[in-house]
């Protein structure tokens, strides 16, 4: 042996050396590789090695993080001169190679799988059974279980050496339930504010019948907390619970008790800013919208400062100041009176330098773009951002719940970089749909891209799975009984025109064609039989513009149409029987729109008010109509009339989270002639019932009024055949629930009372004599098929000579309607 | 279709590893993809797992999905740094990210990782043969970051919004100096000034032609040739026409 050999290498961790590696063995292996092993640990035989150093201790943390090993030792065997020969010791861990839940329903196995990071092919280490037995714990906990049993069975696989399989049986045992809350001390609040107050710890009472009275640990300290700040919101500045305890009644149930100390009640007295050189004091305090004497409230200060639309703080934000803040300082004064000082330090104003759009992988950037309303050089505005962000919602490509922009300051430069990141989600709609209507069956197949692009027909590379991206809406619809009854439709629609200003173009066609009536709907006056047709088909095209005036949320759109009514033996419904004709008209719409979100609304308005007329041919011919037969061509060929709408949607959030939503629209429809010998033979209003167009889809207005039965509520007209009405008048209320806003679906519940009607001319129109009715419904819309609903209507009042249209009904809903 | 069934409910893993094998090599990627997902865990810390890996990859590039092959090429230099299929998986995880790398119009977050992953293999491998194409593939990346950028401020440019225009072209080409646009740039800045300098009210005129006449001088300078050369002198003189007249 050589002199210069060392056995017992001594570390001095002051002090390292470079050595040469001249070995590295590796013991303790069974089942995997000492290649694979000695690749992972990155030192090889004649690499320079530090000793103390990194490499050695980032190797070892390596391998440990790979979770094969129990144990690892790096041992110096030798030193020759500046030689080292190392061995590295592993102890191999089982293998684990199937888990298994017993007791518990597939879907919490899921979620458990998930927590705790459990899979095929894992290894089994010492703490394993412990972390999942508190993991397993802690998420039953959580769900009101509170002595969840956990055991473990180990076994051998039989198919692969040193693995094992694990099986977990769980035992739930019972949910712990409050039975009693026993609330003392609370002299100035009720014991149902402070228990309302509490989210998810609940007694056994009426008033929460709804909600669940299991018993969370951290959902009561969470409760804690909310119960205090309820006290402050109604000045109780100084309000804690003196102590509390839960008292087990029976097994499984417990009683909480809970003692108060109140404190005193506070106000606010003084209010003074600081800082403030942009706005005076007098002003910042009306907009405070807080005076002297008002009962103390943090959280109405909160509020008032940062998180209202109107809070003060917007004044500064909206105006340039992206680096202002405002810390409000409470001096207590005397025993009930809090004086205010709120410093305001308003930095310097900032511009927006880049605007940056992320997470795009199927819209075009500049569609997203030209939506936004910040522009780089504008001073920055959350007010404008907010806007922004709204359109974004709008345009329905991307999930609004995850629109949240990203403000990156560059104090030195005096400017910000505003990142918006969207998150696409399936805009496409498919609608394949059996409904019963006109007394048949009828099919129906709808296909509506909402991010199409037209361009890119030809651009292989923009197809996924169609041509996608430039924003335009797409949409094709077949309907057909089968037999005698089709109908096909498409329109597009490029919402910017040009591209360079909001300036839409709408293009749209159809044909409907029906050979026969179904026979319950089959007039006397037609010969069965006999060869029937009734055809109609059309175009339009229409572009709409952005206004400025009176404010950026007004629209103005123009559409040219063209439809021709073709007969044969068709009688019964129209003036008609046989013969064909011919409808042009203008329609212009002036609208405002200032939703925040399509498909659960919670605030904003949508107002519109539409005409559309055909030329008066009446006024230039010299013809007598009033000499006319009814059924005489000349009166129908070019058909002629005047019609006007109005309709208002007004979406009002009534809760403080903004979930209950409470929607009130108004409507109004009326359709107008310029000689009254020439009456229009279509385009008037069908009243009643579930709105949805079925299969009388041209010829009349379909306007849903729920509790009744479809087109119960049309008048009759003169000559005592049922028509339609040339006016009608809606109103409706609607109360609306989210059940879910997720991305995959959005379920919402509602309770509407409605009321509408419609007449045969203007001289009959009353508008207080409605038809009313209430009811209770549910929407869902789901990103592929749109909107789905039921409703439960009650019509209260009877409709003349039709026993049965009023009462109870049930609607479907297909399609975004009401 | 039934061998294969009896193949995929085998527990043998290392027969339905071979077989893995055998599909890859007959380019039936998919069933490659489905039983080496069954056995990768089993294989993990043991001699076959590098090639696995390496199969794995492989199979998701030849099945066009290319960002999933690029992370896991990298995940094989990461996990088994000493492997000798390291160069070339670090080639191909940059490779892969350029192949999924979306059109101009849409996120280029991908393209800046593509370009990063090829400077990685660069300076890694200086002397590799592959580094021409790499620095081909750079170049090509890097001049869709440069239209991207372009666009975005054109954008404004087509909108007339001349104030957004000016910030976002002078940005673009801070960033993008040696942009393959930069003469229409120059030119949409020299329009977009002298836009804005002809639409103002009269104190801000002088001020604002002055910076037009300015953009006018390096737009003259630096393209005496270009094309927008007549709508330029057009622009020009009506500038000297104000600045000469007060």
């Amino acid at each position: 042996q050589d002199t210069d050999t060392i056995y017992n290498l001594e570390v001095d961790y002051n002090a390292p050396v470079i050595y040469e590696v001249a070995a590295l063995k590796v013991e303790g292996v069974k089942h995997l590789d000492k290649e694979v092993i000695k690749q992972l640990l990155r030192i090889s035989v004649g690499d320079k090695l530090q000793v103390p150093g990194d490499d050695i201790s980032l190797g070892i943390k390596r391998l440990y993080r790979q979770g094969l090993f129990s144990d690892i030792k790096l041992i110096a065997d030798k030193v020759v001169g500046n030689q080292i020969y190392l061995t590295l010791e592993v102890e191999e861990r089982p293998q684990l190679t199937t888990i298994n839940f017993t007791g518990i329903k597939s879907s919490e196995e899921k979620k458990l799988i998930e927590k705790t990071a459990l899979s095929k092919g894992g290894y089994f280490t010492a703490n394993l059974k412990n972390r999942i037995k508190l993991i397993v714990q802690n998420y039953y906990k959580e769900k009101g279980f509170n002595n969840v049993g956990v055991t473990f069975e180990q076994t051998p696989d039989p198919d692969i050496p040193n693995a094992v399989g694990l099986k977990i049986n769980i035992d739930k045992n019972k949910v712990v339930k409050v039975r009693d809350i026993i609330i003392t001390g609370n002299d100035n609040l009720s014991d149902h504010k402070l228990i309302k107050a509490m989210k998810k710890t609940k007694e056994k009472n009426w008033r929460y019948f709804f909600r669940s009275k299991k018993f969370s640990e951290k959902e009561f300290k969470n409760d804690r907390v909310l119960l205090i700040e309820k006290y402050n919101e109604f000045g109780y500045r100084d309000a804690k619970i003196e102590s509390y305890k839960i008292e087990e009644v029976e097994k499984n149930r417990i009683n909480i008790h809970l003692d108060i100390d109140e404190g005193n009640r506070y106000y606010f007295n003084d209010i003074q800013w600081v800082g403030n050189t942009v706005y005076s004091s007098d002003f910042l305090t009306r907009v405070l919208k807080i005076s002297k004497g008002d009962i103390y409230n943090k959280k109405l200060l909160d509020d008032r400062i940062s998180n209202d639309d109107d809070a003060v703080s917007n004044l500064y934000f909206d105006n340039g100041y992206l680096f202002s803040r405002m810390i409000p300082k409470e001096i207590v004064k005397g025993k009930d009176s809090i004086d205010l000082e709120i410093s305001v330090i308003e930095g310097q104003q900032a511009t927006i330098n880049k605007v940056i759009i992320t997470g795009n992988d199927r819209t075009h950037e500049h569609v997203i773009r030209r939506e936004l309303w910040v522009y780089p050089g504008d001073l920055f505005s959350k007010t404008k951002i907010i806007r922004s962000i709204r359109e974004l919602a709008n345009l329905g490509l991307f999930d609004p719940e995850q629109l949240q922009p990203d403000i990156q300051p560059d104090p030195e430069n005096g400017t910000a970089d505003i990142v918006i990141p969207v998150v696409e989600k399936p805009s496409d709609q498919i609608e394949l749909s059996g409904g019963y209507g006109g007394g048949t069956v009828i099919a129906s197949v709808g296909l509506k891209f909402s991010n199409f692009s037209i361009r890119n027909i030809f651009n292989k590379e923009a197809w996924q799975p169609l041509p996608t991206g430039d924003g335009q809406t797409l949409s094709l619809r077949i309907q057909s009984n089968g037999k005698y009854y089709s109908q096909y439709s498409f329109s597009f629609i490029e919402p910017w025109f040009g591209g360079k200003k909001p300036n839409s173009f709408s293009v749209g066609g159809y044909m409907s064609n029906q050979t026969r009536l179904s026979s319950s709907y089959a007039v006397s006056s037609v010969n069965p039989g006999e060869d029937q047709q009734f055809r109609v088909w059309g175009a339009s095209i229409g572009l709409g513009r952005r206004l400025n005036w009176p404010d950026n949320y007004f629209t103005l759109s123009n559409s040219l149409s063209f439809q021709r009514y073709e007969l044969e033996n068709w009688g019964g419904f129209y003036q008609f029987t046989n013969g064909s004709s011919n409808l042009l008209s203008l329609s212009t719409t002036l609208a405002r729109r200032s939703i925040d979100n399509p498909i659960y609304t919670r605030s904003g308005s949508d107002f519109s008010i539409g005409l559309q007329f055909t030329p008066p041919y009446s006024l230039f011919n010299d013809t007598d109509y009033s000499a006319l037969d009814d059924g005489h061509q000349d009166k129908f060929r070019w058909v002629e009339f005047h019609k006007w709408t109005f309709k208002g949607k007004i979406y009002t959030p009534l809760s403080r989270d903004r979930k209950l939503v409470l929607y009130t629209g108004t409507e109004y429809g009326f359709l107008g002639y310029y000689d009254k010998d020439k009456r229009s033979p279509f385009e008037g209003y069908s009243v009643g019932g579930d709105g949805m167009s079925g299969y009388t889809a041209y010829g009349s207005d379909v306007i849903g009024v729920r509790g009744y039965e479809n087109n119960s509520l049309t008048p009759i007209g003169e000559d005592g055949r049922r028509t339609t009405g040339n006016l009608y008048g809606k109103m409706t209320m609607e109360l609306r629930y989210p059940l879910s806003l997720e991305q995959s679906a959005t379920i919402y519940v509602l309770g509407f009372a409605e009321a509408g009607n419609s007449w045969y001319d203007f001289e009959d129109f009353q508008p207080f004599n409605m038809y009313r009715s209430a009811g209770v419904g549910v929407r869902i819309f789901l990103p592929m098929f749109g909107l789905l609903g039921i409703d439960w209507g009650y019509g209260f009042d009877d409709v003349p000579n039709q026993p049965g249209a009023s009462g109870a009904q049930f609607h479907f809903i297909l399609g975004q309607q009401f | 279709c039934g061998e294969y069934q009896e193949i995929k409910k085998s527990t043998n893993a290392e027969f339905k590893l071979k077989k893995a094998i055998e599909y890859f090599n007959s380019q039936d990627y998919a069933k490659t993809l489905d039983l080496l997902d069954d056995v990768r865990p089993l294989y993990r810390g043991r001699t076959q797992a590098p090639t696995i890996e390496y199969y794995y990859a492989y199979s998701l590039y030849e099945q066009k999905r290319y960002l999933d092959a690029g992370n896991y090429f990298n995940q094989i230099v990461r996990l088994y740094p000493k492997s000798p299929y390291v160069e070339e998986c670090l080639y191909m995880k940059a490779f892969c990210y350029y192949k999924g790398t979306p059109m101009v119009l849409l996120d280029q977050t991908p393209t800046k990782d593509a370009i990063q992953a090829f400077e990685t293999y660069i300076k890694r491998y200086p002397n590799s043969s592959r580094n021409d194409d790499a620095k081909e593939y750079i170049s090509k990346l890097y001049d869709k970051l440069v239209k991207k950028s372009y666009l975005n401020a054109k954008s404004y440019y087509d909108r007339e919004y001349y104030d957004s225009a000016i910030i976002a072209l002078n940005n673009s080409i801070k960033e993008y100096p040696e942009s393959g646009y930069r003469e229409e740039i120059l030119f949409m800045l020299l329009e977009s000034r002298y836009q804005l300098a002809k639409n103002s009210i009269p104190s801000k005129k002088r001020d604002r032609y002055n910076k037009a006449k300015e953009e006018y001088l390096s737009f003259a300078e630096e393209f005496p040739d270009s094309k927008y050369v007549s709508k330029a002198k057009r622009m020009n003189n009506n500038i000297n026409e104000y600045l000469g007249t007060e």
